[in-house]
């Protein structure tokens, strides 16, 4: 009996492993990235994991009336930011106060939010989930109305072996999606993988992109997941202090998170409330207006002639990614949220 | 013959992980109105003459540690437990704890760890649908007290208390130790009359985020908890 049980005890070893590699699935590593930051060891990805937080993603269900799913504020053809809006709108039209952040290479990212108050990707998209001008709703309800679906409780059981959905596994199939929207295929990259080469109005770009820009805008992710003053006037309305609200310490007023310039082209509209349409204004900003106000507690305007400025431009349309834009993978998953309930 | 196998192989894993010698320590949570059980929903005088109505008691006692002569012996793992006020069922810890570790004091941690507080989502009783996580910011709320009481100045008298916060300067997780005897029942009280003698219901009565009142808020709860065998 004893070595039938040891033979057994193999077999089952040797099906666990086979089980594990299974449908797994790692995100997209470039090589001239750093390492990323997400905790993957607590939430081994799956094929069918990363299904399930595509299908969420873009499921109305998440919100408290059925009407709003965070791709209507993140649409992955906007680089999964909210196009034309400067604040984005929640459930019956509710405003909110800022400006919806592109989303793309999460995984590097170390906490979320233009403030920072959100420490780790799995627990970001409870804000929006439950903040009254977005969806308005609770994870515990949420859990309920999945609850109720067969087919969501499907979508479980082959993501998670088993169809008990709670607010953990959700989250984290969440997190799974959001992590596989890797942009790191645009004319910069492939540049940097020798592959292709800057025209010379880009690379006169790039060398002032290096010189004004680098600091803050940190390649190859272009942000250093600082919080640093963007000289911007305070919006008497939205009375947005920033990083303050969530230190509570005096010293982070209006100080706001670096966002990333990748695919800058299609994100507009810019900054935190999203007051400048166009990515001229913004230059502008910094170019002339930057570090004048009474905000604006870094460096001194950049001062570039016109010539450079619209080199500096050339360069920052090379981040644009339109393999990541137009990425099947990342796309509505019709099959499911038209038929699948 | 193969199904008699499984059979016999999962029999020894489930002997091998759960019955064989453990001792368990039972600790039974009463949140205590002076000499009273606290009942939710029960109007209670307190001392100062205030009339006092408990509808909301959540908190995580965590990080349930064994020591003897000072030295760590054993510790729960993944040890984080939600109190709720007005489940009976949810007012007790058994701990499993192998019989030959003998000990002379325990530790554990009023509240949820930092490192809790930053690695993601969790299962469990720290599962974020059990309503103990702040949404519109990071962070376990370490303890939830709502009512209503004769003294608070808002509307209706209402209070909401949730204390929390893991990062400096606003950190309200509360490290408490007692010696024990031998046995295996516990007894955790909390002595909250003495906790809401110490609040000022003018200022104190919603308090929502890590605060400067939150810590010290908690600092007076984790003091008015006794441990008796």
């Amino acid at each position: 009996m004893k070595k039938k049980q040891i033979i057994f005890l193999g077999f089952l070893g040797l099906t666990a492993i086979a089980f594990k590699g299974k449908g797994e699935k790692d995100i997209e590593r470039p090589k001239h990235f750093p390492e990323p930051t997400y905790s993957f060891q607590n939430n081994p990805m799956s094929v069918d994991k990363i299904y399930l937080g595509r299908v969420l993603f873009y499921d109305p269900i998440l919100s408290r009336n059925n009407t709003i799913a965070c791709s209507n504020c993140h649409s992955p053809y906007n680089a999964f930011t909210h196009v034309d809006h400067a604040l984005s709108h929640g459930i019956e039209d509710r405003e909110g106060k800022r400006n919806s952040p592109a989303l793309m290479n999460l995984a590097w990212q170390p906490y979320f939010m233009w403030d920072g108050a959100i420490n780790h990707l799995d627990m970001q998209s409870l804000f929006p989930i439950t903040h009254p001008d977005e969806m308005g709703e609770t994870i515990e309800n949420v859990v309920m109305k999945l609850k109720e679906k067969r087919a969501y409780r499907n979508l479980f059981l082959k993501a998670y072996g088993d169809s008990s959905i709670t607010g953990e596994r959700l989250l984290k199939a969440f997190s799974s999606f959001m992590v596989q929207l890797v942009s790191a295929n645009s004319k910069y990259d492939s540049v940097m993988r020798k592959t292709s080469i800057f025209a010379s109005q880009e690379k006169r770009g790039y060398d002032l992109f290096k010189t004004h820009c680098n600091a803050c805008h940190t390649e190859p992710l272009f942000t250093n997941y600082r919080f640093e003053s963007n000289g911007l006037s305070l919006d008497p309305v939205l009375k947005d202090i920033g990083r303050a609200g969530i230190s509570q310490n005096p010293k982070d007023s209006f100080l706001f998170k670096i966002p990333t310039l990748r695919n800058i082209e299609f994100s507009y509209p810019y900054m935190h409330d999203g007051r400048f349409k166009k990515l001229k204004e913004v230059l502008n900003h910094y170019n002339k207006d930057f570090g004048k106000g009474k905000y604006g507690s870094v460096n001194k305007p950049i001062q570039l002639s016109s010539e450079e400025q619209v080199d500096l431009m050339a360069f920052l349309l090379t981040l644009s990614d339109r393999a990541f834009l137009f990425n099947q993978d990342y796309a509505y998953p019709r099959e499911f949220l038209k038929e699948g309930k | 013959m193969i199904q008699r196998a499984i059979f016999i192989c999962m029999v020894m894993i489930l002997l091998g992980t759960f019955v064989h010698g453990q001792q368990s320590l039972v600790l039974s949570i009463k949140p205590m109105m002076g000499k009273e059980e606290l009942i939710l929903g029960k109007a209670y005088i307190d001392a100062r003459g205030d009339t006092m109505n408990i509808e909301t008691l959540r908190f995580y006692l965590s990080n349930f540690m064994f020591y003897s002569k000072g030295k760590s012996v054993w510790q729960e793992k993944n040890s984080y437990h939600l109190v709720e006020g007005d489940d009976s069922a949810k007012r007790s810890i058994a701990l499993r704890i192998p019989p030959k570790i003998k000990y002379d004091a325990m530790g554990f941690t009023w509240g949820v760890d930092s490192t809790a507080n930053v690695s993601g989502a969790m299962g469990g009783d720290l599962d974020p649908t059990k309503g103990m996580y702040w949404t519109w910011q990071n962070g376990y709320i370490n303890t939830k007290i709502e009512g209503t009481c004769s003294s608070s100045t808002v509307a209706k008298g209402s209070f909401q208390m949730h204390l929390g916060g893991y990062a400096y300067p606003f950190r309200a997780d509360q490290h408490l130790l007692f010696s024990l005897g031998e046995g295996n029942t516990l007894q955790i009280k909390i002595q909250l009359e003495q906790f809401f003698e110490q609040i000022d219901w003018v200022k104190q009565n919603r308090i929502m985020s890590p605060s400067n009142d939150a810590v010290q808020l908690s600092e007076a709860l984790s003091k008015t908890i006794q441990v008796k065998q």
